[in-house]
């Protein structure tokens, strides 16, 4: 079983100062999370570095999107002739439309569910999270394999976090 | 008996709708309900009877419905604008006022899917519109401009839809976090389980990123289509390439005083007072004053192309909608332009909420009779003779009763979600300051590099 501390702090700065003190003490960036209930500035806290690959799966999605509005609209004319006094089968400007369509189409909708991927929600387990955390606050949750809940508490006292909870969790969990 | 608390936090504030119920919301929509009621009776009416109830008839097959299927996609179109493209040019201003745009984005969409349905009269074939393989031996024509307006609003409602979903997913977090019971179950499936993690926040912000550069075409595209409904056609004064752009910057005129009129309203009921300030309403003044006036610039252009063209087929509706329709088109070019332009050029008016109330439902009146004055005057010319019109009790009441339930939607939509977007605007306090400017303190804030 590991243990998790949710700690918070008023402020982004003492929180900045929590996790150096923890990664000089040897918490790897991976056994931390922060939250907050307003995004910070980019780069404000660096824990998370994960690559952020939702802008490349939604240009694959839009080009998935094309092809699918081009066979909807092309494909079907082609397959189901409707002659119209010697007028092209296929007809340039609707399938130009139908396939911008579908591919703007395509690209919103994959674009929420790569969201939903990457951040593997929804989640409704029972997760390290304080549900309390006020507005303006940070919250930091740190997952103990290497030092003491005792050692990771007085790091975080003296980075002046506001409140401290201590949560057991299964091995492996991620806080 | 304890003095009721009165709500002083942000938070406290912006919950305040979504938490408490006054006796006023309930009357409210059980009068909006009322009038749900009565679109749904008059419009089964309609469907027993049959179409003949409604005033529609040969030359003139488009009325009312139509007129209203593209004022309410106009209106639709504000949301968008708002929400995207002033996410995309970093304007601070706009956090008030994203998600009351973006919700009425989906529920004008909403009630503008409806009016083709009404208009189809035989509403149980509108699948025949949907493209899946079946034994009809028929296949929806991709060459018909009505086919390309329901997939392009079906993109839009759909794109709409999943922006304000997400955009409110945080809130609904902390409603979670908030609430006790069945809400709490509520707004615990709708939250999806979010932390509000450093991963969750920055793939949220990559998301609005994606989504609002790529929401903003499809907005411009979807009204744009909706006037090929006309543009493709070869009526006399329907033919035209001006149509697009004139019907976008018609669907921005209309959409953005509607927004203005929602915001007055939410302030009122709400006592939203110090987040929606006259520094917003003075901005987006800015932008109804630019886009009356873009619209008279179309406006003209239309006609001067009509008029310069010479064809007799395009004289004659002109003249017959200046001779039949005198009084409706003075109407709508007073309540488009001649009261709007002069008004919000001047800083005064656009701070004066009031008068901008007033000016923004005017500007609305207007624009329905501008799409009503293109469809039916055109119509009217037969090939024996002019066609007349006027609508009947029953297109009127499903009029007023469509109006009644987008009002409806919108008002339950303020009962399930904070009308103001929480975290857009406390993220907005967390990076002002003030800072001192020679004799001055002034507001100064972080500059956002990254949408959303």
């Amino acid at each position: 079983m590991t243990s998790t501390i949710l700690a918070q702090f008023a402020s982004p700065e003492d929180a900045a100062t929590a996790i150096a003190m923890l990664q000089q003490s040897g918490i790897q960036r991976e056994q931390m999370t922060v939250f907050s209930r307003v995004p910070l500035p980019e780069g404000a806290l660096e824990v998370d570095t994960s690559k952020v690959r939702i802008p490349w799966i939604a240009l694959g999605a839009a080009a998935a999107g094309a092809a699918i509005g081009f066979a909807i609209a092309a494909g079907t004319m082609w397959l189901y002739k409707l002659p119209t006094g010697g007028k092209p089968i296929l007809a340039g400007p609707p399938i130009l439309i139908i396939t911008y369509e579908i591919t703007m189409l395509t690209a919103l909708i994959t674009t929420f569910l790569a969201v939903l991927w990457e951040t593997r929600l929804p989640d409704w387990r029972r997760k390290a999270y304080d549900p309390g955390l006020p507005a303006e606050a940070i919250g930091l949750a740190v997952r103990l394999d290497t030092l003491t809940v005792s050692q990771v508490e007085d790091i975080l006292r003296q980075a002046r976090a506001q409140k401290q909870k201590i949560t057991v969790q299964e091995a492996g969990a991620t806080p | 008996m304890p003095e009721a608390h009165r709500p002083t936090t942000d938070e406290e504030v912006l919950l305040a709708p979504v938490l408490r119920t006054t006796w006023k919301y309930a009357a409210l929509v059980g009068l909006l309900a009322g009038g749900f009621a009565t679109l749904i009776l008059v419009w089964g009416y309609q469907i027993l009877t049959g179409m003949g109830v409604a005033g529609i008839n040969r030359p003139i097959a488009w009325g009312v419905y139509i007129t209203n299927f593209v004022f309410w996609v106009g209106i639709s179109h504000a949301g968008t604008l708002i929400s995207a493209i002033l996410r995309l040019t970093h304007a601070d201003w706009r956090r008030p006022i994203t998600r009351a745009a973006e919700a009425m984005t989906v529920f004008a969409l909403m009630i503008a899917g409806l009016f083709p349905l009404v208009h189809l009269g035989r509403v149980w074939v509108f699948y025949y519109m949907i493209p899946y393989p079946n034994t009809r031996t028929i296949w929806p024509n991709y060459r018909s401009p009505l086919p390309w307006d329901m997939t392009a609003i079906f993109t839009y409602l759909t794109g709409s839809s999943l922006f304000l979903f997400l955009g409110a997913i945080p809130d609904f977090a902390l409603l979670r976090d908030r609430t006790t019971g069945w809400p709490r179950r509520i707004y615990s499936l709708l939250s999806l389980g979010w932390r509000g993690t450093q991963a969750e926040w920055r793939r949220l912000r990559a998301a609005f990123g994606v989504m609002t550069v790529v929401i903003i075409p499809v907005f411009v595209s979807v009204h744009t289509i909706v006037s090929w409904d006309f543009g493709m056609s070869i009526v006399p004064h329907w033919h035209a390439t001006i149509l697009a752009p004139y019907f976008v910057i018609g669907a921005v005129l209309s959409g953005v005083a509607a927004v203005i009129t929602l915001m007055i309203l939410l302030r009122r009921a709400f006592h939203l007072e110090e987040y929606l300030t006259a520094e917003h309403f003075d901005n987006i003044g800015k932008i109804l004053l630019a886009a009356s006036l873009m619209w008279t610039y179309f406006y003209i252009t239309d006609l001067w192309a009509a008029l310069a063209a010479g064809t007799p087929e395009e004289w004659d509706v002109v003249h017959y909608q200046v001779e039949r329709y005198l009084p409706l088109l003075i109407v709508m070019l007073a309540c488009n332009v001649g009261l709007p332009a002069p008004l919000l050029a001047f800083r005064k008016v656009r701070r004066h909420i009031p008068t901008m109330l007033a000016l923004t439902l005017v500007i609305n009146v207007g624009m329905w009779l501008e799409r009503y004055l293109i469809i039916v005057p055109s119509l009217s010319r037969g090939r024996i003779t002019w066609g007349q019109y006027s609508p009947t009790w029953v297109e009127l009441s499903i009029t007023f009763g469509a109006l009644a339930t987008f009002g409806l939607l919108y008002t339950l939509f303020t009962k399930l979600a904070p009308i103001l977007s929480v975290w857009e605007i406390r993220e907005g306090r967390e990076q002002e300051a003030k800072r001192r400017f020679g004799d001055r303190q002034v507001e100064t804030t972080i500059k956002e590099t990254v949408i959303g």
